[in-house]
């Protein structure tokens, strides 16, 4: 079935919609055109917890909740980190700023991604409304992990252990002795 | 069953008990390896001994598919499988692991108070690698193999202060990586051809080929290529062998005989899993490829040997030449995992031992061993520098040392079965030709380095007398080297039960 724009505008989830992807795409557009590398790295908590909240609304918690856990949990923490351990320019005053060279091909790249994604999304789905579905409930993947797939499971946790391990004894300042 | 659910995965859990004991110790009553040595020794008997009632129960029950949890049906989503393959895999890495912890005493005298990170690593990886060999679903297979990697990196630069340890490790990160990645996606193309995860058990790879005529083999080949080629860089077959000689040159030449020698094993018990056992009815495709393979690393790997000043380096290429006559047996197909286990078998105790005997020669904590160092070795130390001459004679091929046997084992094997490309009834015969004359070539940097130790020394101080674990070591593997090239039978036997199911 096929929907007019005015019918799109009296589904209060599409004003739900809206409210989440303005935040979204202001903050992806200020994390990439921001002068101070920091408050960029803070546009992009913003914009993805844009993206967690769409999921939600979605039904997806699953999927939500692993992005506010492991992206704007772990994976901004280490831009963070990495920030602090390199020689980045911090503070007010620094700036970033990129030679036009940069820019275009960077430009150009984002477009052509995104007119990727745009064609192969109205490819597949043109103005069809998908049905609702059912969402999968978050315990059921937890009790997927913890029956059939226990064996991965431990085993990353030994992969864990192992790298924790690992980055311990490459980093640990040696008292006297070793080499 | 005997010894319950836990002996499907008895291997891992007393490696991990193991590595966990070794820190603990090493934190509760010292970090003298006196301490927490004992435990990290038990640990990797226990382990081989695990290998051994799993081979007893596979022997006398039968294979079976385990782990699948209660209330789920366990033969929808095998995560575990004990069959010989895995429990012959079990006892050889259980017995390569305790020789190549042995062998690596000295070192972990020299790395001080980390000595039990450094062990704890070399537990857990062969807990992972062993994890590649006794499981059905692809994401288990990688997530094992990820284990052993991420551990192995940090082994190959353990000594931080060293230049040459931080590049190898920088080098086998990075190479290391992309392989996995490769063989992930891999994993994920043939998922995506076939619909399952699970070489066999309900729903799997296996009843997918049986049920379905594939028309168009695109993804499923692709993903088959790139798992082969993931596989073929950790065992540093050529053209994917460009990482060993920096890597094996750069590491600690105490630890590298352990990395060498357990991710070899692995590596093809893995690749006699998947496309042995799981893709078996794509055999006439991946067999070509793997012959190719085998064709170039026993070239790239003898004429690249030949050049070399450096012994680690030259053990490297010779070890790209042994991965291609491995494969070589592999061409063959399932019916090929006998002579598989032979030859990995047998080289694993040789490469173990040769890097001992080097670590003694040049320093455990060394990176390079130039040819120079072994400069009149049997004078030196007479007891070093016979046991390396056995164990070099083993690796070139000469009869009446176990390395022969392996390769004519190996050559027979890959004319038994017709070959579907270039398609005859002899096998994959131009290979054999081809394995014939690079063992020849190879004699003649074997020979080299047998010849340097037998040359005059010049005025070189004695050699330092090895530790005792490390001497016995070197002993066992001359022995292995020795025993299996005159008496091979009782292990010839016990390889043809060593099958996947």
């Amino acid at each position: 079935m096929t929907v007019s724009i005015a019918d799109w505008f009296k589904e209060t989830a599409n004003w739900v919609f809206i409210l989440l992807a303005i935040p979204t795409l202001l903050g992806a557009w200020r994390t990439v055109t921001s002068n101070n590398i920091v408050r960029s790295v803070l546009y992009l908590v913003v914009s993805l917890g844009g993206a967690a909240a769409m999921f939600l609304s979605l039904g997806a918690a699953f999927v939500g909740w692993t992005v506010v856990l492991v992206y704007i949990g772990a994976v901004i923490i280490l831009f963070l980190i990495g920030i602090m351990i390199t020689r980045a320019p911090l503070g007010m005053k620094a700036e970033l700023s990129h030679a036009s060279n940069v820019r275009m091909p960077a430009a150009l790249l984002s477009l052509s991604m995104f007119v990727l994604v745009a064609w192969g999304l109205i490819d597949a789905f043109s103005n069809t409304a998908i049905e609702p579905f059912e969402p999968t409930p978050t315990s059921d993947i937890a009790n997927l992990i913890f029956s059939r797939f226990v064996v991965p499971f431990e085993v990353v946790s030994i992969v864990l252990l192992a790298a924790l391990i690992g980055g311990i004894a490459l980093a640990r300042r040696d008292d006297g002795g070793g080499a | 069953m005997q010894g319950g659910a836990w002996l499907p995965i008895a291997f891992e859990v007393v490696l991990l008990v193991g590595a966990l004991a070794v820190l603990l110790v090493a934190v509760v009553a010292g970090r003298d390896r006196r301490f927490w040595g004992p435990a990290a020794g038990l640990a990797f008997a226990g382990a081989a001994l695990a290998g051994v009632l799993q081979w007893r129960e596979v022997s006398t029950s039968g294979a079976g598919l385990f782990f699948t949890a209660q209330g789920v049906s366990f033969a929808k989503s095998p995560m575990v499988v004990m069959d010989g393959l895995s429990a012959f895999g079990a006892i050889v890495l259980g017995l390569v692991g305790f020789v190549g912890f042995l062998a690596a005493w000295d070192l972990v005298a020299k790395v001080g108070r980390r000595g039990p990170e450094l062990v704890s690593l070399l537990l857990l990886s062969l807990a992972g690698l062993h994890m590649m060999m006794a499981t059905p679903n692809l994401v288990v297979i990688f997530l094992g193999l990820e284990t052993a990697s991420i551990s192995f990196y940090v082994v190959a630069g353990f000594l931080r202060r060293q230049k040459g340890s931080a590049e190898s490790s920088f080098k086998y990160f990075l190479l290391g990586s992309l392989a996995s990645a490769l063989f992930l996606y891999g994993v994920a193309l043939t998922f995506a051809a076939t619909g399952s995860l699970t070489l066999y058990g309900g729903n799997s790879i296996r009843d997918f080929f049986s049920s379905t005529i594939v028309t168009q083999p695109g993804i499923l080949l692709a993903g088959m290529a790139l798992m082969l080629v993931g596989i073929a860089f950790k065992v540093s077959a050529a053209p994917f062998h460009q990482w060993a000689p920096d890597v094996y040159q750069g590491a600690p030449t105490g630890a590298v005989g352990f990395m060498a020698a357990t991710v070899k094993i692995a590596g093809f018990a893995a690749l006699a899993r998947i496309f042995g056992a799981g893709l078996v009815s794509q055999v006439d495709t991946w067999t070509p490829i793997v012959a190719v393979l085998a064709a170039v690393s026993m070239v790239v790997g003898t004429v690249l040997a030949l050049v070399q000043s450096d012994v680690k380096r030259m053990l490297a290429y010779s070890g790209v030449a042994h991965a291609g006559y491995i494969l070589t047996a592999m061409t063959a197909g399932v019916a090929g995992v006998p002579a598989m286990w032979f030859y990995v078998s047998t080289y694993a105790f040789m490469v173990v031992g040769g890097f001992a005997v080097l670590s003694t020669v040049s320093g455990s904590d060394s990176s390079k061993v130039p040819l120079d160092d072994l400069k009149g070795l049997v004078k030196r130390s007479p007891e070093m520098g016979w046991l390396m001459t056995f164990v070099v004679l083993g690796m070139s091929g000469m009869p009446f040392f176990a390395g022969f046997v392996a390769k004519v084992f190996s050559f027979v094997t890959a004319t038994a079965v017709p070959a579907p490309w270039p398609a005859n009834d002899h096998g994959y015969l131009w290979l054999v030709v081809l394995g014939v004359v690079m063992s020849v070539v190879g004699l003649a940097f074997y020979f080299r380095i047998i010849g340097t130790m037998f040359s005059t020394p010049d005025d070189q101080a004695e050699l330092q007398e090895a530790g005792l674990p490390v001497r016995f070591a070197v002993i066992v593997s001359a022995v292995i080297t020795v025993a299996f090239g005159i008496v091979p039978w009782p292990l010839i036997e016990a390889v043809r039960d060593a099958f996947p199911i």
